[in-house]
């Protein structure tokens, strides 16, 4: 079985201006497999929180249709196909563009995960150590990543097995969980730091998400739309 | 040994990984804008040195920008001062600017420009990643010197979209020679000395550049607080 972790909040901006939260996550686990898709909508889009939930179902929903072939690699490939597919049947779907990042994992530990632009999955590995896994950055500038309604679109796909878990996230704890790391396709690694105090709750099942993003606020770490998904395998 | 989990203090967060907001402020001390305009209390120079000190002040408001937003100053009146450091807000101490003589603001330009290039480059080498970045050029005067390779490097830069530039000019100020660097956006000209309510603006500006979210077109406050539109 997965325990899951799991919360969401809106960033100061979004709060102060009445604006919806832009991430959206959905998870879904049958036949002992789980899968999470998790999407950030374009904070200047007008749709894009509506963008993001459509992505993330699509994504779970397609991901399911190949879990009989047993290939997780498969499941978040079609996954993320089918999210891509369905924000451009909108009309006017540029408005509605979001992130997307897709992971499956399988009771045994394997896991897979695809992903466009900077939301970011981290699998923690049985040996403790944590793969971080995003889209690759896109042009010069810090406030540009790639959408799934972008004209062309570069996912990034990673597999691997030995992991006991994984979290899905958004750029809004990037700065906090994250380091710099330019050898690394997204130029960002995990950091451990943040992650190994995460795991040891979730483990235990004491991850309290919402009491961790109470915290980070009371340091002023929480400047955007925020959600973590935290689940282990039993 | 048992973990207080509702106690989240053996979580490290990762140093300031945040992607920055590069300004360089290029401002005129030439002698002229020591002179006490009509109908202002004090001179432009005062009231720009007192807006700088609003600039940080109001930066420091703002938990994000005060992490992002990192300025540099180049002075230049008959010289040039070097650029000032790119420093974060939370550890920034402005210079005071002093008057003297002419308005090199060619030269100055141009110090900016390679001030920005180096850094973007240190930028690129730590992998830490970045805005656009921005010149604010402010000014009482013509120039005295060459100022066709500073204008066309700024055109270049932002036909590129390599640089956002704005030129503000005090009154005296040679609007038609100010709005020769920039084909994206006319200069405005200061209302009296309200240097505060401009640097607010731009303390504004840069918050929301800095909390700018994937995909982002900034929209920035209006300058008519200040600025004659």
């Amino acid at each position: 079985m997965f325990e899951v972790s799991l919360g969401s909040i809106p960033g100061p901006y979004h709060l102060k201006n009445n604006l919806n939260n832009q991430d959206a996550v959905v998870f879904h686990d049958e036949r002992d497999h789980f899968v999470a898709a998790i999407a950030d909508g374009a904070g200047s889009l007008k749709h894009s929180d509506e963008g993001a939930y459509a992505a993330v179902n699509a994504a779970v929903y397609e991901a399911f249709a190949h879990v009989a072939s047993g290939d997780l690699g498969e499941m978040t490939r079609q996954g993320l196909a089918a999210a891509t597919t369905t924000q451009k049947r909108f009309e006017n779907y540029k408005e509605y563009g979001s992130t997307l990042t897709v992971v499956a994992m399988n009771q045994k530990g394997e896991w897979a995960v695809s992903a466009v632009g900077d939301s970011f999955a981290v699998v923690h590995m049985n040996d403790d150590s944590h793969e971080f896994v995003s889209g690759s950055p896109v042009g010069e500038y810090a406030n540009i990543t790639e959408l799934l309604t972008s004209d062309s679109i570069h996912p990034i796909h990673a597999s691997g097995s030995n992991a006991k878990g994984f979290s899905l996230s958004t750029d809004g704890l990037e700065h906090v969980a994250s380091v710099v790391e330019k050898s690394s396709p997204s130029g960002r690694n995990s950091h451990a730091g943040f992650w190994n105090g995460v795991l040891v709750r979730a483990e235990k099942g004491q991850l309290d998400v919402l009491a961790l993003f109470e915290w980070l606020n009371k340091q002023d770490q929480i400047t955007d739309d925020t959600t973590l998904l935290t689940v282990v395998r039993r | 040994m048992t973990t207080d989990f509702s106690d989240f203090s053996d979580i490290t967060l990762a140093e300031n990984a945040d992607p920055r907001c590069p300004v360089v402020l290029v401002l005129d001390s030439s002698s002229s804008m020591n002179e006490v305009l009509p109908g202002e209390s004090e001179s432009a120079l005062n009231a720009l040195n007192s807006g700088l000190d609003t600039l940080v002040s109001e930066l420091n408001k703002d938990p994000l920008a005060r992490r992002r937003v990192e300025i540099s100053v180049v002075s230049y009146g008959s010289n040039v001062t070097p650029a000032t450091p790119f420093t974060t807000v939370d550890k920034l101490v402005l210079p005071t600017l002093v008057p003297s003589g002419t308005t090199s603001m060619g030269a100055a330009v141009n110090v900016a420009l390679d001030a920005l290039e180096a850094r973007k480059k240190e930028y690129k080498a730590a992998g830490i990643e970045y805005y656009r970045p921005w010149v604010l050029l402010i000014t009482d005067g013509l120039p005295t010197d060459d100022t066709s390779e500073a204008v066309a490097r700024v055109k270049e830069a932002e036909s590129a979209k390599r640089l956002s530039f704005f030129a503000v000019g005090v009154e005296g100020a040679d609007m038609e020679r100010l709005g020769e660097f920039s084909d994206v956006r006319a200069p405005l000209k200061l209302k009296g000395v309200k240097f505060d309510e401009l640097f607010v603006w731009l303390s504004a500006s840069q918050s929301a550049v800095s909390a700018s979210t994937p995909g982002d077109k900034v929209s920035l406050p209006s300058p008519a607080g200040w600025a004659e539109i």
